[in-house]
Protein backbone atom coordinates (compact mmCIF):
# COMPACT_ATOMS: atom_id res chain seq x y z
CA UNK A 1 0.00 0.00 0.00
CA UNK A 2 1.22 3.41 -1.07
CA UNK A 3 1.67 5.19 2.13
CA UNK A 4 1.40 9.03 1.36
CA UNK A 5 2.69 11.93 3.16
CA UNK A 6 -0.54 13.90 4.56
CA UNK A 7 -1.66 15.86 7.49
CA UNK A 8 -2.73 12.98 9.15
CA UNK A 9 0.15 11.10 8.97
CA UNK A 10 2.05 14.08 10.44
CA UNK A 11 -0.06 14.59 13.03
CA UNK A 12 0.07 10.78 14.37
CA UNK A 13 3.87 11.15 13.46
CA UNK A 14 3.99 13.72 16.53
CA UNK A 15 1.58 11.85 18.92
CA UNK A 16 3.87 8.89 18.11
CA UNK A 17 6.98 10.48 18.95
CA UNK A 18 5.51 12.47 21.97
CA UNK A 19 4.31 8.73 23.47
CA UNK A 20 8.09 7.30 22.49
CA UNK A 21 9.38 10.15 24.56
CA UNK A 22 6.80 9.17 27.38
CA UNK A 23 8.00 5.45 27.20
CA UNK A 24 11.97 6.23 26.57
CA UNK A 25 12.97 9.71 28.40
CA UNK A 26 12.38 8.09 32.34
CA UNK A 27 15.18 5.19 31.67
CA UNK A 28 17.53 8.09 29.90
CA UNK A 29 16.93 9.94 32.66
CA UNK A 30 17.62 7.10 35.26
CA UNK A 31 20.87 6.43 33.22
CA UNK A 32 21.67 9.88 33.07
CA UNK A 33 21.17 10.40 37.17
CA UNK A 34 22.77 7.38 37.47
CA UNK A 35 26.43 9.23 37.15
CA UNK A 36 25.58 12.61 39.42
CA UNK A 37 26.17 13.55 42.50
CA UNK A 38 23.23 13.64 45.10
CA UNK A 39 23.61 17.61 45.09
CA UNK A 40 24.06 17.81 41.68
CA UNK A 41 20.82 15.52 41.27
CA UNK A 42 18.99 18.13 43.16
CA UNK A 43 20.33 21.64 41.68
CA UNK A 44 20.15 20.59 38.70
CA UNK A 45 17.95 17.78 37.39
CA UNK A 46 17.62 17.94 33.80
CA UNK A 47 21.97 18.35 33.08
CA UNK A 48 24.77 16.62 33.84
CA UNK A 49 27.34 18.47 35.44
CA UNK A 50 29.23 16.08 37.69
CA UNK A 51 30.33 12.44 36.52
CA UNK A 52 30.90 9.89 39.45
CA UNK A 53 30.94 6.58 38.35
CA UNK A 54 31.88 5.46 42.03
CA UNK A 55 27.73 5.66 42.25
CA UNK A 56 28.43 1.95 40.61
CA UNK A 57 30.25 0.91 42.59
CA UNK A 58 28.81 1.90 45.31
CA UNK A 59 25.36 0.10 44.31
CA UNK A 60 27.10 -3.28 43.41
CA UNK A 61 29.28 -3.21 46.54
CA UNK A 62 27.38 -1.52 49.12
CA UNK A 63 23.93 -1.96 47.73
CA UNK A 64 24.37 -5.79 46.94
CA UNK A 65 23.17 -4.98 43.53
CA UNK A 66 26.02 -7.07 42.46
CA UNK A 67 25.36 -10.16 44.61
CA UNK A 68 21.37 -9.89 43.82
CA UNK A 69 22.16 -9.84 39.95
CA UNK A 70 24.50 -13.06 40.65
CA UNK A 71 21.64 -14.78 42.23
CA UNK A 72 18.93 -14.05 39.92
CA UNK A 73 20.88 -15.19 36.94
CA UNK A 74 22.18 -18.48 38.52
CA UNK A 75 18.50 -18.68 39.52
CA UNK A 76 17.13 -17.85 35.86
CA UNK A 77 20.22 -20.07 34.09
CA UNK A 78 19.07 -23.49 36.09
CA UNK A 79 15.97 -22.85 35.79
CA UNK A 80 15.70 -22.81 31.86
CA UNK A 81 18.29 -24.99 31.41
CA UNK A 82 15.61 -27.82 33.40
CA UNK A 83 12.74 -26.47 31.41
CA UNK A 84 14.97 -26.63 28.03
CA UNK A 85 15.21 -30.47 28.48
CA UNK A 86 11.84 -31.34 30.03
CA UNK A 87 9.97 -29.45 26.97
CA UNK A 88 11.66 -30.69 24.39
CA UNK A 89 10.79 -34.21 26.03
CA UNK A 90 7.31 -33.71 27.13
CA UNK A 91 6.72 -31.59 23.10
CA UNK A 92 8.35 -34.78 21.16
CA UNK A 93 6.22 -37.16 23.44
CA UNK A 94 3.07 -35.34 23.03
CA UNK A 95 3.75 -34.37 19.54
CA UNK A 96 5.55 -37.53 17.82
CA UNK A 97 5.09 -40.70 20.06
CA UNK A 98 1.42 -39.90 20.77
CA UNK A 99 1.63 -42.22 24.00
CA UNK A 100 -2.20 -43.59 24.98
CA UNK A 101 -3.96 -40.67 26.58
CA UNK A 102 -2.35 -38.21 24.33
CA UNK A 103 -5.90 -35.86 24.10
CA UNK A 104 -6.53 -36.32 28.27
CA UNK A 105 -2.71 -35.28 29.09
CA UNK A 106 -2.67 -32.33 26.37
CA UNK A 107 -5.42 -31.09 28.84
CA UNK A 108 -3.73 -31.70 31.56
CA UNK A 109 -0.86 -29.55 30.93
CA UNK A 110 -3.39 -26.87 29.05
CA UNK A 111 -5.21 -26.62 32.48
CA UNK A 112 -1.87 -24.98 34.20
CA UNK A 113 -2.40 -22.27 32.09
CA UNK A 114 -5.33 -21.04 34.21
CA UNK A 115 -3.77 -21.64 37.41
CA UNK A 116 -3.50 -18.05 39.65
CA UNK A 117 -0.18 -17.78 41.73
CA UNK A 118 -2.28 -17.18 45.01
CA UNK A 119 -3.64 -20.30 44.27
CA UNK A 120 -0.32 -22.65 44.38
CA UNK A 121 1.54 -20.49 46.91
CA UNK A 122 0.25 -22.16 50.56
CA UNK A 123 0.76 -25.72 49.31
CA UNK A 124 4.27 -25.39 47.62
CA UNK A 125 5.20 -23.37 50.70
CA UNK A 126 3.85 -26.48 52.86
CA UNK A 127 5.84 -28.50 50.33
CA UNK A 128 9.59 -26.54 50.83
CA UNK A 129 9.28 -27.43 54.49
CA UNK A 130 8.51 -30.82 54.46
CA UNK A 131 11.46 -31.30 52.47
CA UNK A 132 12.93 -29.19 54.32
CA UNK A 133 14.16 -26.82 51.74
CA UNK A 134 12.23 -23.76 52.75
CA UNK A 135 14.41 -20.63 52.04
CA UNK A 136 16.62 -22.23 49.34
CA UNK A 137 17.41 -21.87 46.36
CA UNK A 138 16.06 -24.82 44.77
CA UNK A 139 12.74 -23.92 46.88
CA UNK A 140 13.07 -21.11 44.10
CA UNK A 141 13.40 -23.14 41.04
CA UNK A 142 11.00 -26.40 41.54
CA UNK A 143 8.22 -23.90 41.21
CA UNK A 144 10.04 -22.02 38.54
CA UNK A 145 10.36 -24.95 36.57
CA UNK A 146 6.56 -25.70 37.01
CA UNK A 147 5.47 -21.97 36.33
CA UNK A 148 6.53 -21.99 32.54
CA UNK A 149 5.78 -25.81 31.56
CA UNK A 150 2.21 -25.55 30.41
CA UNK A 151 2.35 -23.15 27.94
CA UNK A 152 5.81 -23.49 25.82
CA UNK A 153 4.67 -27.82 25.84
CA UNK A 154 1.40 -26.17 24.54
CA UNK A 155 3.33 -24.19 21.48
CA UNK A 156 5.91 -26.82 21.34
CA UNK A 157 3.67 -29.71 20.88
CA UNK A 158 1.75 -27.92 18.28
CA UNK A 159 4.24 -27.07 16.49
CA UNK A 160 6.16 -30.75 16.66
CA UNK A 161 2.74 -32.18 15.44
CA UNK A 162 2.98 -30.57 12.16
CA UNK A 163 6.60 -30.74 11.25
CA UNK A 164 6.45 -32.59 7.85
CA UNK A 165 5.82 -36.72 8.22
CA UNK A 166 8.11 -37.19 5.13
CA UNK A 167 11.17 -36.14 7.46
CA UNK A 168 10.43 -39.13 10.19
CA UNK A 169 9.84 -41.88 7.47
CA UNK A 170 12.72 -41.03 5.65
CA UNK A 171 14.90 -40.85 9.23
CA UNK A 172 13.29 -43.93 10.04
CA UNK A 173 13.85 -45.99 6.40
CA UNK A 174 17.74 -44.89 7.41
CA UNK A 175 17.17 -47.08 10.65
CA UNK A 176 17.33 -43.84 12.97
CA UNK A 177 15.68 -45.10 16.00
CA UNK A 178 13.73 -42.92 17.95
CA UNK A 179 16.34 -41.19 20.00
CA UNK A 180 17.81 -40.60 16.83
CA UNK A 181 14.75 -38.86 15.37
CA UNK A 182 15.00 -36.90 18.34
CA UNK A 183 18.48 -35.42 18.61
CA UNK A 184 19.38 -35.30 14.67
CA UNK A 185 15.50 -33.91 13.42
CA UNK A 186 13.00 -33.13 15.85
CA UNK A 187 15.71 -30.81 18.17
CA UNK A 188 17.47 -29.21 15.18
CA UNK A 189 13.96 -28.30 14.25
CA UNK A 190 12.38 -26.80 16.77
CA UNK A 191 15.09 -24.66 17.98
CA UNK A 192 13.75 -21.39 16.53
CA UNK A 193 10.76 -21.65 18.16
CA UNK A 194 12.08 -23.12 21.64
CA UNK A 195 13.96 -20.37 21.73
CA UNK A 196 10.83 -18.20 21.54
CA UNK A 197 9.30 -19.96 24.22
CA UNK A 198 12.27 -20.20 26.53
CA UNK A 199 12.52 -15.99 26.21
CA UNK A 200 9.00 -15.63 27.02
CA UNK A 201 9.71 -18.09 30.46
CA UNK A 202 13.01 -16.48 31.03
CA UNK A 203 10.83 -13.00 31.79
CA UNK A 204 8.67 -14.92 34.10
CA UNK A 205 11.65 -15.96 36.22
CA UNK A 206 13.92 -13.15 35.77
CA UNK A 207 10.51 -10.72 37.06
CA UNK A 208 9.19 -13.32 39.50
CA UNK A 209 8.77 -11.54 43.00
CA UNK A 210 5.75 -12.57 44.63
CA UNK A 211 7.25 -16.57 45.44
CA UNK A 212 10.92 -15.13 45.93
CA UNK A 213 9.28 -12.70 49.12
CA UNK A 214 7.79 -15.75 50.64
CA UNK A 215 10.64 -17.93 50.68
CA UNK A 216 13.74 -16.05 50.68
CA UNK A 217 15.24 -14.09 53.84
CA UNK A 218 18.74 -14.70 53.82
CA UNK A 219 20.00 -11.64 52.57
CA UNK A 220 23.04 -13.59 50.57
CA UNK A 221 19.83 -15.22 48.31
CA UNK A 222 18.11 -12.57 47.47
CA UNK A 223 17.33 -12.48 43.51
CA UNK A 224 17.07 -8.76 42.24
CA UNK A 225 13.12 -8.00 42.31
CA UNK A 226 13.49 -8.67 45.99
CA UNK A 227 16.71 -7.32 46.52
CA UNK A 228 15.66 -3.93 44.86
CA UNK A 229 13.18 -3.36 47.61
CA UNK A 230 16.15 -3.57 50.35
CA UNK A 231 18.39 -1.45 48.20
CA UNK A 232 15.22 1.04 47.62
CA UNK A 233 14.99 1.72 50.90
CA UNK A 234 18.80 1.90 51.90
CA UNK A 235 19.36 4.56 48.96
CA UNK A 236 15.80 6.07 49.04
CA UNK A 237 17.68 9.47 49.09
CA UNK A 238 21.05 8.90 47.79
CA UNK A 239 19.96 9.64 44.45
CA UNK A 240 22.88 8.86 42.35
CA UNK A 241 23.33 5.70 43.48
CA UNK A 242 19.50 4.54 43.56
CA UNK A 243 20.00 5.25 39.60
CA UNK A 244 22.74 3.33 39.28
CA UNK A 245 21.51 0.45 40.77
CA UNK A 246 18.59 0.77 38.33
CA UNK A 247 20.80 0.88 35.76
CA UNK A 248 22.39 -2.58 36.52
CA UNK A 249 19.21 -4.02 36.65
CA UNK A 250 17.85 -2.61 33.52
CA UNK A 251 20.89 -2.42 30.85
CA UNK A 252 21.77 -6.02 30.54
CA UNK A 253 18.00 -6.88 29.52
CA UNK A 254 17.76 -4.14 27.62
CA UNK A 255 20.92 -5.26 25.82
CA UNK A 256 19.92 -8.53 25.18
CA UNK A 257 16.49 -7.38 24.45
CA UNK A 258 17.66 -4.76 21.42
CA UNK A 259 19.89 -8.20 20.10
CA UNK A 260 16.76 -10.28 19.67
CA UNK A 261 13.43 -7.82 20.01
CA UNK A 262 11.64 -10.14 17.62
CA UNK A 263 12.08 -13.18 19.91
CA UNK A 264 10.90 -11.16 22.69
CA UNK A 265 7.58 -9.52 21.07
CA UNK A 266 7.01 -12.81 19.17
CA UNK A 267 6.94 -14.70 22.35
CA UNK A 268 4.61 -12.83 24.48
CA UNK A 269 2.58 -12.25 21.26
CA UNK A 270 1.83 -15.67 21.14
CA UNK A 271 1.35 -16.36 24.30
CA UNK A 272 -0.94 -14.26 24.29
CA UNK A 273 -2.64 -14.79 21.13
CA UNK A 274 -2.55 -19.27 22.51
CA UNK A 275 -3.71 -18.06 25.84
CA UNK B 1 -6.27 -53.42 21.85
CA UNK B 2 -2.34 -53.49 21.22
CA UNK B 3 -2.59 -56.66 18.90
CA UNK B 4 -2.50 -54.66 15.92
CA UNK B 5 -0.32 -52.52 16.85
CA UNK B 6 3.82 -53.23 15.67
CA UNK B 7 6.15 -53.70 18.43
CA UNK B 8 8.15 -50.53 17.05
CA UNK B 9 4.79 -48.84 17.20
CA UNK B 10 4.57 -50.18 21.07
CA UNK B 11 7.96 -48.92 22.32
CA UNK B 12 7.03 -45.75 20.82
CA UNK B 13 4.29 -44.92 22.96
CA UNK B 14 6.05 -46.57 26.08
CA UNK B 15 8.88 -44.22 25.73
CA UNK B 16 6.31 -41.56 25.52
CA UNK B 17 5.38 -42.13 28.97
CA UNK B 18 8.82 -42.34 30.17
CA UNK B 19 9.63 -39.15 28.57
CA UNK B 20 6.65 -37.12 30.18
CA UNK B 21 7.86 -38.21 33.76
CA UNK B 22 9.73 -35.30 34.14
CA UNK B 23 7.36 -32.50 33.12
CA UNK B 24 4.81 -34.46 34.90
CA UNK B 25 6.13 -34.52 38.12
CA UNK B 26 6.58 -30.69 37.82
CA UNK B 27 3.20 -29.71 36.52
CA UNK B 28 1.10 -31.81 39.11
CA UNK B 29 4.09 -31.83 42.26
CA UNK B 30 3.67 -27.62 42.01
CA UNK B 31 0.93 -26.65 40.06
CA UNK B 32 -2.00 -29.42 40.01
CA UNK B 33 -1.61 -30.78 43.44
CA UNK B 34 -1.70 -27.54 45.12
CA UNK B 35 -4.70 -26.30 42.82
CA UNK B 36 -6.44 -29.12 44.22
CA UNK B 37 -5.12 -29.10 48.23
CA UNK B 38 -5.76 -25.37 47.97
CA UNK B 39 -9.40 -25.72 47.20
CA UNK B 40 -9.83 -28.76 49.56
CA UNK B 41 -8.32 -27.02 52.81
CA UNK B 42 -9.92 -23.83 52.03
CA UNK B 43 -13.10 -25.98 54.04
CA UNK B 44 -10.78 -26.78 57.10
CA UNK B 45 -9.15 -24.78 59.86
CA UNK B 46 -5.60 -25.10 58.79
CA UNK B 47 -3.47 -22.54 59.76
CA UNK B 48 -0.12 -24.01 58.30
CA UNK B 49 1.56 -24.77 61.79
CA UNK B 50 -0.39 -27.58 62.98
CA UNK B 51 0.59 -28.98 59.84
CA UNK B 52 -1.22 -32.45 59.26
CA UNK B 53 -4.05 -31.51 62.03
CA UNK B 54 -7.30 -29.71 60.49
CA UNK B 55 -10.36 -30.90 60.59
CA UNK B 56 -13.35 -29.64 58.41
CA UNK B 57 -15.35 -26.56 58.89
CA UNK B 58 -17.75 -26.71 55.89
CA UNK B 59 -18.32 -23.16 54.15
CA UNK B 60 -17.37 -21.29 57.49
CA UNK B 61 -14.51 -20.10 56.30
CA UNK B 62 -16.53 -18.54 53.15
CA UNK B 63 -19.44 -17.69 55.07
CA UNK B 64 -16.66 -15.31 57.39
CA UNK B 65 -15.24 -14.37 54.62
CA UNK B 66 -18.35 -13.15 52.81
CA UNK B 67 -19.79 -11.69 56.22
CA UNK B 68 -16.90 -10.50 58.50
CA UNK B 69 -14.50 -9.22 56.14
CA UNK B 70 -15.00 -6.04 55.00
CA UNK B 71 -11.52 -5.09 54.13
CA UNK B 72 -11.00 -7.91 51.62
CA UNK B 73 -13.92 -6.35 49.49
CA UNK B 74 -12.55 -3.00 50.07
CA UNK B 75 -9.39 -4.45 48.39
CA UNK B 76 -11.81 -6.13 45.74
CA UNK B 77 -13.29 -3.16 44.53
CA UNK B 78 -9.84 -1.27 44.46
CA UNK B 79 -9.09 -3.99 42.56
CA UNK B 80 -11.72 -3.80 40.30
CA UNK B 81 -11.30 -0.48 39.82
CA UNK B 82 -7.75 -0.86 38.85
CA UNK B 83 -8.36 -3.89 36.28
CA UNK B 84 -11.38 -1.76 34.31
CA UNK B 85 -9.61 1.82 34.31
CA UNK B 86 -6.51 0.06 33.32
CA UNK B 87 -8.08 -1.88 31.12
CA UNK B 88 -10.08 0.99 29.20
CA UNK B 89 -7.52 3.10 29.30
CA UNK B 90 -5.20 0.82 27.60
CA UNK B 91 -6.88 -0.57 25.23
CA UNK B 92 -8.25 2.86 23.72
CA UNK B 93 -4.65 4.10 23.74
CA UNK B 94 -3.16 0.95 22.19
CA UNK B 95 -5.52 0.77 19.33
CA UNK B 96 -5.02 4.04 18.64
CA UNK B 97 -1.36 3.94 18.50
CA UNK B 98 -1.54 1.11 16.57
CA UNK B 99 -3.84 2.56 14.06
CA UNK B 100 -1.31 5.55 13.89
CA UNK B 101 1.46 3.08 13.14
CA UNK B 102 -0.40 1.29 10.85
CA UNK B 103 0.32 4.18 8.52
CA UNK B 104 3.91 4.38 9.07
CA UNK B 105 6.73 3.01 6.69
CA UNK B 106 7.88 -0.85 7.72
CA UNK B 107 11.21 1.21 9.20
CA UNK B 108 8.86 3.24 11.79
CA UNK B 109 6.87 0.47 12.39
CA UNK B 110 9.99 -1.61 13.76
CA UNK B 111 10.94 1.27 15.47
CA UNK B 112 7.91 2.18 17.59
CA UNK B 113 7.30 -1.88 18.17
CA UNK B 114 10.66 -1.83 19.67
CA UNK B 115 10.69 1.27 21.53
CA UNK B 116 7.12 1.06 22.96
CA UNK B 117 7.74 -2.05 23.88
CA UNK B 118 10.47 -1.87 26.23
CA UNK B 119 8.96 -1.26 29.42
CA UNK B 120 6.98 -4.39 28.63
CA UNK B 121 10.82 -6.25 29.20
CA UNK B 122 10.90 -5.28 32.81
CA UNK B 123 10.37 -6.48 35.90
CA UNK B 124 7.26 -4.91 37.87
CA UNK B 125 9.62 -4.45 40.87
CA UNK B 126 12.32 -2.64 38.84
CA UNK B 127 9.61 -0.12 37.48
CA UNK B 128 7.94 0.40 40.96
CA UNK B 129 11.54 1.06 42.12
CA UNK B 130 12.05 3.73 38.86
CA UNK B 131 8.64 5.36 39.62
CA UNK B 132 8.85 5.61 43.16
CA UNK B 133 11.73 7.83 42.43
CA UNK B 134 10.27 10.03 39.43
CA UNK B 135 7.44 10.56 41.62
CA UNK B 136 8.77 11.40 45.03
CA UNK B 137 7.29 15.27 46.03
CA UNK B 138 10.22 17.62 45.92
CA UNK B 139 13.06 15.88 43.76
CA UNK B 140 10.93 13.48 41.48
CA UNK B 141 10.97 14.20 37.60
CA UNK B 142 7.52 14.47 37.31
CA UNK B 143 6.92 17.57 39.94
CA UNK B 144 10.18 19.14 38.19
CA UNK B 145 8.43 18.77 35.26
CA UNK B 146 5.83 20.63 36.48
CA UNK B 147 7.59 23.42 38.46
CA UNK B 148 9.72 23.73 35.14
CA UNK B 149 6.51 24.91 33.21
CA UNK B 150 4.99 26.84 36.46
CA UNK B 151 2.44 24.66 37.04
CA UNK B 152 3.46 24.29 40.73
CA UNK B 153 -0.35 24.11 42.10
CA UNK B 154 -0.30 20.45 40.18
CA UNK B 155 2.26 18.89 42.33
CA UNK B 156 1.76 16.20 44.72
CA UNK B 157 2.74 13.69 46.76
CA UNK B 158 1.58 11.46 44.11
CA UNK B 159 1.90 7.75 45.92
CA UNK B 160 1.10 9.31 49.42
CA UNK B 161 -1.66 11.37 48.49
CA UNK B 162 -4.88 9.14 48.78
CA UNK B 163 -6.24 10.85 45.82
CA UNK B 164 -4.45 10.04 43.75
CA UNK B 165 -1.91 6.98 44.67
CA UNK B 166 -5.08 4.20 42.57
CA UNK B 167 -4.11 7.28 39.98
CA UNK B 168 -0.44 6.81 39.76
CA UNK B 169 -0.52 3.52 40.06
CA UNK B 170 -3.18 3.11 36.86
CA UNK B 171 -0.59 5.30 35.22
CA UNK B 172 2.09 3.46 35.58
CA UNK B 173 0.91 -0.04 34.92
CA UNK B 174 -0.37 2.05 31.58
CA UNK B 175 2.96 3.16 30.93
CA UNK B 176 4.63 -0.50 31.68
CA UNK B 177 1.75 -2.17 29.38
CA UNK B 178 0.43 0.03 26.35
CA UNK B 179 2.95 -1.09 24.14
CA UNK B 180 2.28 -4.94 24.53
CA UNK B 181 -1.42 -3.85 23.44
CA UNK B 182 0.19 -1.76 20.53
CA UNK B 183 1.63 -4.33 19.07
CA UNK B 184 -1.23 -7.22 19.31
CA UNK B 185 -3.57 -4.51 17.35
CA UNK B 186 -0.93 -3.61 15.18
CA UNK B 187 -0.29 -7.65 14.70
CA UNK B 188 -3.94 -7.80 13.92
CA UNK B 189 -4.16 -4.69 11.67
CA UNK B 190 -1.10 -5.75 9.63
CA UNK B 191 -3.74 -9.25 8.94
CA UNK B 192 -6.35 -7.63 7.35
CA UNK B 193 -6.14 -7.60 3.67
CA UNK B 194 -4.61 -4.59 2.10
CA UNK B 195 -6.97 -4.93 -0.83
CA UNK B 196 -9.81 -4.30 1.86
CA UNK B 197 -8.28 -1.03 3.13
CA UNK B 198 -7.56 0.22 -0.46
CA UNK B 199 -10.69 -0.65 -2.49
CA UNK B 200 -12.04 1.72 0.84
CA UNK B 201 -9.63 4.60 -0.24
CA UNK B 202 -10.38 3.93 -3.85
CA UNK B 203 -14.17 4.86 -3.31
CA UNK B 204 -13.17 8.22 -1.12
CA UNK B 205 -13.27 6.40 2.33
CA UNK B 206 -11.44 8.91 4.81
CA UNK B 207 -9.05 7.38 7.81
CA UNK B 208 -11.94 8.03 10.10
CA UNK B 209 -14.54 6.09 7.81
CA UNK B 210 -11.62 3.07 7.65
CA UNK B 211 -11.41 2.74 11.38
CA UNK B 212 -15.03 2.58 12.30
CA UNK B 213 -15.98 0.17 9.20
CA UNK B 214 -12.84 -1.87 9.07
CA UNK B 215 -10.07 -1.84 11.70
CA UNK B 216 -12.65 -1.40 14.73
CA UNK B 217 -14.36 -4.61 12.97
CA UNK B 218 -11.96 -6.52 12.27
CA UNK B 219 -9.94 -6.64 14.93
CA UNK B 220 -12.55 -7.54 17.27
CA UNK B 221 -11.36 -10.93 18.76
CA UNK B 222 -7.96 -9.17 19.63
CA UNK B 223 -9.57 -6.40 21.42
CA UNK B 224 -11.14 -9.45 23.07
CA UNK B 225 -7.50 -11.07 23.42
CA UNK B 226 -6.16 -7.71 24.64
CA UNK B 227 -8.88 -7.18 27.61
CA UNK B 228 -8.85 -10.86 29.14
CA UNK B 229 -5.19 -10.57 29.13
CA UNK B 230 -5.19 -6.86 31.10
CA UNK B 231 -7.86 -7.60 33.18
CA UNK B 232 -6.61 -10.92 34.40
CA UNK B 233 -3.20 -9.00 34.56
CA UNK B 234 -4.96 -6.28 36.77
CA UNK B 235 -7.08 -8.24 38.96
CA UNK B 236 -3.31 -10.53 40.33
CA UNK B 237 -1.10 -6.93 40.00
CA UNK B 238 1.14 -7.43 43.16
CA UNK B 239 4.41 -6.92 43.07
CA UNK B 240 3.68 -3.24 41.36
CA UNK B 241 1.78 -2.20 44.05
CA UNK B 242 3.40 -3.35 46.98
CA UNK B 243 6.85 -1.35 45.75
CA UNK B 244 5.18 1.68 44.72
CA UNK B 245 2.64 2.41 47.60
CA UNK B 246 3.37 -0.50 49.73
CA UNK B 247 -0.78 -0.51 49.96
CA UNK B 248 -0.94 3.13 51.26
CA UNK B 249 -1.78 5.32 52.22
CA UNK B 250 -3.86 4.01 54.52
CA UNK B 251 -5.50 0.91 52.35
CA UNK B 252 -5.96 3.54 49.26
CA UNK B 253 -4.25 0.94 47.27
CA UNK B 254 -4.16 -2.49 48.98
CA UNK B 255 -5.05 -4.93 46.85
CA UNK B 256 -6.71 -8.45 47.13
CA UNK B 257 -3.12 -10.55 46.30
CA UNK B 258 -1.96 -8.28 49.05
CA UNK B 259 -4.68 -8.78 51.45
CA UNK B 260 -4.25 -12.68 50.69
CA UNK B 261 -0.36 -12.75 51.50
CA UNK B 262 -0.43 -10.74 54.87
CA UNK B 263 -3.51 -13.11 55.70
CA UNK B 264 -1.29 -16.22 54.83
CA UNK B 265 2.67 -15.46 55.13
CA UNK B 266 2.08 -12.73 57.78
CA UNK B 267 -0.87 -13.58 59.86
CA UNK B 268 -0.41 -17.48 59.08
CA UNK B 269 -4.05 -18.14 58.81
CA UNK B 270 -3.86 -20.19 55.95
CA UNK B 271 -7.21 -21.58 55.84
CA UNK B 272 -8.78 -17.78 55.41
CA UNK B 273 -6.15 -17.22 52.66
CA UNK B 274 -6.73 -20.34 50.78
CA UNK B 275 -10.73 -19.04 50.75
CA UNK B 276 -9.77 -15.56 49.81
CA UNK B 277 -7.58 -17.48 46.71
CA UNK B 278 -9.97 -19.57 45.62
CA UNK B 279 -12.60 -16.34 45.62
CA UNK B 280 -10.24 -14.40 43.94
CA UNK B 281 -9.90 -17.03 41.37
CA UNK B 282 -13.37 -17.40 40.80
CA UNK B 283 -13.93 -13.94 40.04
CA UNK B 284 -11.10 -13.90 37.35
CA UNK B 285 -12.66 -16.94 35.98
CA UNK B 286 -16.12 -15.43 35.19
CA UNK B 287 -14.63 -12.05 34.65
CA UNK B 288 -12.45 -13.78 31.16
CA UNK B 289 -15.97 -15.45 30.42
CA UNK B 290 -17.91 -12.82 30.96
CA UNK B 291 -15.15 -10.76 28.27
CA UNK B 292 -15.54 -13.45 25.87
CA UNK B 293 -19.12 -13.85 25.87
CA UNK B 294 -19.44 -10.18 25.10
CA UNK B 295 -16.86 -10.45 22.37
CA UNK B 296 -18.15 -13.44 21.01
CA UNK B 297 -21.41 -11.59 21.04
CA UNK B 298 -19.93 -8.34 19.44
CA UNK B 299 -18.25 -10.57 16.56
CA UNK B 300 -21.27 -12.29 15.53
CA UNK B 301 -23.29 -8.59 15.18
CA UNK B 302 -20.61 -7.50 13.00
CA UNK B 303 -21.08 -10.68 10.64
Amino acid sequence: MKKRLSIQNILSQILLVFLAVIVIYPLLFVFMTSFKSNFDVITHPFTINTFEPDNYVQAWEIGRIGKYFVNSVLITFVTLAIQLVIIVLASYSLGKLKPWGTGFLTILYLSGLFVTSEMITVPNFTTMRNWGISGTRLALVLPYVANGIAMATFIMTNYVRQMPKELDEAALMDGCGLFQNLTRITVPLMTPVLATCLIFNFQGVWSEFYWALIQIRDENLKTLPLGLMNFQSQFNTDYGILCAGLAISIIPVLLVYLKCSSQFIGGMTAGAVKG
Amino acid sequence: MAGSITKVERNRKLWGYVFLIPSLFFLVMFILYPLVNSIFMSFTNWTGFNNDSYSFVGAKNYVDLFTKNPGFWNAMVINLVFAFVSTAIQTVLGFLLAFCVYYMTSGWQRFYKVALYIPVILPASVIAVMWRFMLSPDTGLVNVILRTMGLDNLCRAWVGDPSTALGTVIAVNTWQYVGFTMILFLIAMLNIPTEVIESAQMDGAGKFRQLLSFFIPLTASTTETNIILSITGGMKSFALFYMLTGGGPGTATTVVSMVIYNTAFVDFKFYRALAMATVLFVIILVLVLISRRIGHEAETNIE
